[in-house]
């Protein structure tokens, strides 16, 4: 299964979801944040029948002339909100399952990229990508629209995630392009601390950060039931251990590591989630979005 | 009823199963590489576990059984007392075949009374002489606790100078024959070889008188007198040498291949056996020694043959008493059977125990079969 594809039963259950920023009263002077609502903007979008109510200055009086109906000239408001997905593509993320040595953790985050854009071309949102790999971030700015939607996935199609992103060279570039009000979706193990600080000055600045931190069922369930040798691929380490015996210690620290990276991430006003690669990728979404609209 | 191990030190050999043992865990010290970048909430050095773990317990489990079988194989396991202790009854031939109904039960074991102990069927199988001897060694190979039912014509053939002493009661049948009794046949009288010194012919004429003597009337003497020099016909049973000195080489092959001599006293043989008395005068005076030479006899007279010193060669009876010499009558082998019924009272013999090395083949083999074909199936992993 290509991860830049989304089964149709994903998509129907996407199109139930909706991203919305933490802080709507941000918005508030930029009106409402749907960008469904068609009104005064630049751009035309369509023109629809007249209806009762509407603004007598929309009607497209040339258009009357030629065909003696009303039409109303509808643009499409610009979004204020753009929705900015980092994607870190260091050398961890392509760790893979032993189940399944064909859907990486990368791939896990593509699909997941993919589906955090579905959401937001539906509901008419811009959305940008920040890919950082090693040897420099790949910038997509924010657009709309399907077409804008392609171009991010034929961008995303070709990415191998290999070394060591270097966050705090690129974070420079990141308060450059990222936009005050925007909202920013990382994708990532969250295993680097220059990631992790990364996305707390950003934070820090007034934006708008959730984490999305994909991890493996390897790291969930830890099956390894006989000798291995484990290699880190970003700092080249290596351990040689038996599985059952490294087993309960790993599970009881990794977990620990999680509940100190939530809290710590949450004292800074950053969302995390977790997504395990074998899960579907609404789940962190609708986490986000429940997290949002509860109070 | 109890197991045994006739060779306790092949046990050693259980030392083998160390081998699939090492062969089993050693491979675990070899781990592929995974990529793992949770790697710095791996403990580095978990303690020390020398806990040794196992691949493949299946297969391991039968690879110890196979060796252990092996083994055990070879230290000779036997269960001691497993023989059959069926009542045995044991017919012996020219016993009408109706007697087996009414002495027989369901589960007992009828054999005839012949050499091997074939199972009792419809057919007797020829009769033998040797009864007696067949039921002392039928006494032998069953175990003490067996009863045992003989089942015997009223004359029993075959039997020895001793009523058979058997190691436990037997229920001793004796019934009516239905085989006719066998005459016995006049011994057939030799020819009468005589062979002496060129020139002293004087004791030939006893052996010859004595040879008409045997001869049946109306029949010419069967006897035959050569100087020594001429050689032995082929087929000569009797010898009598009367040449002084060393017997020659083709005699004493003679002798050794079955044949009987009657040596004068002056001759000297080169065999020197055990020698019994034989022929003894009025006053029970040794006048002949005989003793066995190889698979023949030698009988060797004490005094010259003359009348002078052997005056027994002019009496009347000599020809009866040298036939007895040369061709011994066998020893009475009839015996009414109801007065040759075992005794008790021998001690029983020890029965030779059940080997359980076939069986023990078998297993081996299904074993061997089972763990090749875990260990080339081809959904296995590795491949210690």
């Amino acid at each position: 299964m290509s991860p830049l594809e989304l089964s149709p039963d994903l998509r129907s259950r996407l199109r139930r979801l909706s991203i919305v920023p933490r802080r709507p009263a941000a918005l508030a002077s930029a009106g409402m944040h749907d960008s469904r609502n068609r009104g005064g903007g630049l751009e035309f979008a369509q023109y629809r029948a007249y209806e009762r109510g509407d603004d007598l200055r929309q009607i497209d009086w040339k258009l009357y002339a030629r065909s003696d109906r009303f039409f109303v000239r509808d643009a499409e408001r610009e979004s204020p909100v753009a929705i900015w997905i980092v994607l870190d593509a260091s050398a961890s993320m392509a760790q893979a399952d032993l189940a399944t040595p064909d859907w990486s953790r990368f791939d896990s985050a593509r699909h997941m990229t993919a589906s955090l854009v579905e959401v937001a071309l539906h509901q008419g949102d811009r959305f940008g990508l920040i890919v950082e790999a090693a040897q420099g971030p790949i910038v997509l700015a924010p657009g709309s629209g399907a077409r804008h939607r392609d171009r991010l996935l034929l961008t995303l199609a070709p990415l191998k995630p290999a070394g060591v992103a270097q966050w705090e060279r690129d974070i420079a570039i990141f308060g450059e392009r990222i936009g005050p009000s925007d909202l920013i979706f990382f994708i990532t193990d969250g295993f680097d601390e220059p990631c992790i600080a990364a996305a707390e000055r950003l934070a820090a600045t007034g934006r708008d950060v959730s984490m999305i931190q994909v991890l493996t069922a390897d790291e969930r369930d830890f099956p390894f039931a006989t000798g291995y040798r484990f290699h880190d691929p970003e700092s080249g380490a290596a351990l040689v251990g038996d599985g059952p015996a490294l087993r309960q210690d790993f599970l009881t620290r990794f977990a620990k590591a999680r509940t100190e990276l939530e809290s710590r991430l949450t004292g800074r006003g950053i969302r995390l989630v977790s997504h395990f690669v074998d899960e579907s990728p609404d789940q962190p979404i609708r986490a986000l979005s429940r997290e949002t609209t509860r109070p | 009823m109890n197991a045994a191990l006739l060779l306790p030190a092949a046990l050693a050999a259980l030392a083998a199963l160390l081998i699939p043992l090492v062969i089993h865990i050693a491979r675990r010290t070899e781990s592929r590489t995974v990529d793992f970048a949770a790697l710095r909430w791996l403990e580095a050095r978990p303690k020390p576990r020398q806990r040794p773990r196992i691949d493949e317990r299946l297969l391991l489990a039968l690879r110890l059984l196979l060796l252990a079988a092996l083994a055990l194989w070879l230290a000779r396991p036997v269960i001691l007392g497993a023989a059959d202790d069926r009542k045995v009854v044991a017919v012996a031939p020219g016993v009408s075949s109706g007697i087996k109904e009414s002495l027989a039960g369901a589960g007992d074991r009828v054999v005839w009374l012949t050499p091997g102990f074939p199972r009792f069927d419809g057919s007797p199988p020829a009769s033998t002489s040797g009864t007696v001897s067949l039921i002392r060694q039928l006494d032998a190979e069953l175990p003490p606790a067996t009863p045992l039912t003989l089942v015997v014509p009223e004359i029993l053939e075959g039997a020895d100078a001793q009523r058979p002493i058997l190691s436990r009661k037997v229920e001793w049948v004796v019934t009516d024959s239905t085989l006719a009794a066998q005459r016995p046949s006049a011994r057939p009288v030799p020819v009468l070889v005589v062979r002496h010194a060129p020139g002293v012919t004087d004791p030939v004429r006893y052996f010859r008188a004595a040879a008409t003597a045997w001869a049946a009337p109306g029949t010419g003497p069967r006897f035959q007198a050569a100087p020594a020099a001429v050689p032995l016909d082929r087929g000569t049973v009797a010898l009598v040498w009367t040449a002084p000195g060393a017997l020659p080489e083709p005699v004493v092959n003679w002798i050794e291949d079955g044949g009987t001599a009657l040596l004068s006293m002056d001759t000297r043989l080169p065999i020197e056996g055990h020698a019994t008395v034989a022929w003894r005068d009025a006053i029970g005076l040794p006048l002949a020694t005989a003793e066995t030479a190889g698979r023949g006899r030698v009988i060797r007279l004490t005094r010259p043959l003359e009348p002078s010193a052997l005056p027994e060669l002019l009496e009347a009876d000599f020809p009866d008493t040298l036939l007895g010499l040369l061709t011994p009558s066998p020893a009475p082998s009839r015996v009414a059977a109801a007065a040759h019924a075992p005794l008790e009272g021998a001690s029983p013999y020890d029965q030779p125990p059940f080997d359980l090395r076939p069986w023990l083949a078998l297993v081996i083999a299904l074993l061997f079969g089972a763990e090749r074909w875990m260990a080339t199936r081809s959904a296995r992993a590795v491949a210690p």
